[in-house]
């Protein structure tokens, strides 16, 4: 009989909201983890043999399962999950979810089985957006606008503003700052002396490049002018600088806006 | 409203950055300090870099000198007072707004302050300090800052400046007394050590304090680093390597730097100008460095009076690797970590790992493969379940030459001319674990962890 069982998959909203209630969905369902799949939507690939089931986003339930991996394996296994979930992956459903199995039978312990490919795999993803996190921690850069709100522009290949803002939170606390995801059309609001607001789609009324503040200008040139001084050209290094400081992180760093023309093709 | 253009500044920033360009060190690393929810700014353990430039070095600092204006003349130094070059120098005020102005951009890390000495040490580390004071307290600044002591200067201001800052550094500048004394007739080797010696007297005493009282303040709490230039004069590099061993050992020193010579004054004391900075000789005792802190080798094991300096050829891992094959193969799965750190292809975030996993299950060479072991240097000294990767002839001559064959990316006019260009990668000290110490055990007790 249960050979004859078709293939469920789970499509969710690609959020780490969204994945953790195809967790909750898929662990509460008791149909079998041998037969459900974690797709990450808004498209998923089905075939004759499975039926797609897509899930609800509801914080509640993902709630509880952030709490149960918490109690039930560890702190730093909700912190792994959590940067895989917002990792930019068509699989990274799957991985978190093949991963909880295994932990939630084994406890913490399952984190040091680094030769096992489903533990593997979740580290390999979490290293990857917490890598990415720590270099737009150095290379994002604020403008200062006119009513001194600071303002920065980010594009990055995973979905990192929420860690960014945690980072900025305790960074820059009695600044009014706003972190805009170009790309995926969202920001990341933070007042003087608050917590940070995410919005998705916001409405600027105003193009902020045309709002910068007088003193901008002085700043961003004062920064060229030392990052041009501060480098010995006897041990001049183009390629060691590249590798340090990818390409696509050039774009809104101000002391790379020469390169960032001179490199780009002519189409 | 119109851009004000300050090109003053602009100016004084161009030549004060430019000066201070040779001192090497730019990392912000070693605290860990939550900003508490006011002011500006905090630090990470792991320091961030910013940017990077031309020649590939992390810029995360703000890298300047107070002045350039100096009244010693060091034959290797840019700005001895016998050179003819643009002079300049920053008030702490304008120091202050270019800091702050580029933290909250995201340009910077903090602050790494340094100076020509100015009239008299003393005067000069007054400045420094009026200038990191006012940063501290009229700006509240929180993130991190770096200063030069500065030789000869009175004790009591390099204690009141130690309280303010994150880290300090006296530069050792040559390697040898001897060569001190010939090249920086200002600076005796007695007078560098004092100040070495007093922060370091200072930092651990004040570690007890801020170990039992919640509330002392700590004294220079990333620790103090020295720099060398290498390459300046005739010394080996074993000589210098032991220099860095007494300093990391009698010192406490958290980083000793290196820094090849780069030829910019003409005196028949010093290599000619033009000539290539010996960057790769700098890359091997930065790779040695690592391996006197991390990996627990002693100077004496990677170099000896008959063979004082590094194989240029080979990193001094697998150098002394090759040249101790009566200590491997030795087994994956049961040598202790010490003894896996000893193995080319293995580093310290690889070896952790090997010690994590193997407690949960038998690994294979393709486990470590997935691990990060780099296993065409590792395959040579290792074995896993006793068995090796490939059989090979266990062989001083075969395998170098097999080591060789694969290998960093080495100039092509290396093996002609011996000592000339590769750039380093300067990488930092990213997730290091400090061991735990006595003060760390009490800081438990009284909650502070």
């Amino acid at each position: 009989m249960g050979q004859n069982k078709r293939m469920r998959i789970l499509m969710c909203h690609n959020s780490t909201e969204g994945i953790l209630c195809g967790v909750y969905e898929a662990f509460t369902s008791r149909y079998g983890h041998a037969y459900q799949k974690l797709a990450v939507g808004p498209y998923a690939n089905g075939d004759l043999f499975s039926d797609i089931y897509s899930v609800k986003v509801d914080t509640e339930k993902a709630e509880r399962v952030v709490k149960a991996i918490v109690n039930k394996i560890s702190e730093e296994a909700w912190y792994r999950v959590h940067l895989a979930a917002e990792a930019d992956s068509r699989d990274k459903g799957e991985i978190i979810y093949r991963f909880l199995i295994l932990a939630f039978a084994n406890g913490s312990r399952v984190l040091n089985a680094m030769s096992v490919p489903e533990v593997m795999g979740l580290h390999k993803l979490s290293r990857s957006v917490s890598r990415e996190t720590q270099h737009l921690c150095g290379f994002l850069r604020f403008q200062e606008l006119q009513n001194h709100i600071l303002y920065a522009r980010l594009v990055s290949r995973h979905h990192v503003g929420i860690f960014l803002a945690e980072h900025f939170q305790d960074r820059l606390p009695m600044e009014n700052w706003v972190i805009h995801d170009v790309d995926r059309d969202e920001i990341w609001v933070h007042r003087s002396g608050r917590e940070w607001l995410y919005i998705r789609h916001p409405d600027f009324k105003q193009d902020p490049q045309t709002m910068l503040s007088a003193s901008e200008y002085e700043f961003t040139e004062w920064w060229k002018t030392f990052t041009e001084s501060i480098a010995i050209l006897e041990r001049k290094n183009p390629k060691l600088q590249m590798q340090m400081l990818p390409k696509r992180y050039w774009k809104y760093m101000p002391e790379m806006e020469v390169h960032v023309g001179a490199h780009r093709p002519t189409t | 409203m119109k851009a004000i253009w300050d090109s003053q500044l602009n100016e004084k920033l161009h030549i004060l950055a430019d000066a201070a360009k040779y001192d090497v060190a730019c990392t912000s690393s070693g605290v860990d300090r939550k900003n508490g929810s006011s002011g500006t700014g905090n630090t990470t353990a792991c320091g961030i870099c910013h940017s990077f430039s031309a020649d590939g070095r992390c810029i995360s600092l703000l890298k300047i000198l107070l002045t350039n204006e100096c009244c010693y003349d060091c034959v290797y130094c840019v700005n001895r007072v016998s050179n003819d070059v643009p002079r300049a120098t920053f008030s702490p005020e304008e120091i202050c707004t270019l800091t702050m102005g580029f933290y909250r951009r995201n340009y910077i890390e903090g602050l790494f302050l340094s100076s020509a000495v100015y009239r008299n040490p003393s005067y000069t580390m007054e400045l420094i300090y009026e200038t990191v004071f006012r940063l501290r307290t009229v700006y509240d600044f929180r993130g991190y800052i770096h200063v030069k002591a500065i030789p000869g200067a009175d004790p009591q201001l390099i204690r009141k400046t130690g309280f303010l800052v994150d880290r300090m550094s006296c530069n050792l500048e040559l390697p040898t007394a001897e060569g001190l004394r010939r090249l920086a007739p200002n600076k005796p080797r007695s007078q560098l050590l004092r100040p070495m010696r007093q922060i370091q007297q200072q930092i651990t005493e004040t570690k007890h304090e801020v170990a039992v009282y919640r509330h002392a303040k700590p004294f220079v709490p990333a620790g103090q680093s020295t720099q060398m230039i290498v390459g300046a004069t005739g010394e080996s590099d074993y000589q210098i390597m032991n220099v860095s061993e007494a300093l990391y050992g009698r010192f406490k020193m958290k980083r000793v730097f290196y820094s090849a010579y780069v030829g910019i004054n003409e005196d028949s004391r010093l290599p000619a100008v033009g000539t290539m900075p010996p960057l790769l000789r700098e890359h091997r005792l930065y790779q040695a460095d690592w391996l006197m802190r991390f990996y627990g080798f002693k100077a004496a094991e990677l170099l000896s009076e008959n063979r004082p300096n590094f194989n240029l050829l080979l990193d001094p891992k697998c150098d002394w690797a090759v040249r101790h094959l009566e200590t491997f193969p030795i087994e994956v799965m049961t040598a202790d970590y010490y003894r896996l750190l000893r193995v080319p292809g293995i580093g310290v975030t690889s070896a952790r790992r090997i010690c994590r996993a193997r407690r949960y299950g038998r690994l294979q060479f393709d486990d470590l493969k997935k691990m990060g072991v780099v296993l065409k240097r590792a395959m040579y000294f290792i074995t896993c379940q006793g068995r090796v990767y490939m059989p090979f002839k266990m062989q001083e001559s075969f395998i170098t030459t097999n080591l060789l064959g694969l290998k960093e990316r080495l100039p092509e006019n290396l093996v002609r001319t011996e000592d000339t260009f590769r750039q380093l990668n300067l990488f930092d000290d990213f997730h290091l674990q400090m061991p735990v110490e006595q003060e760390d055990r009490i800081k438990v007790l009284t909650g502070q962890l």
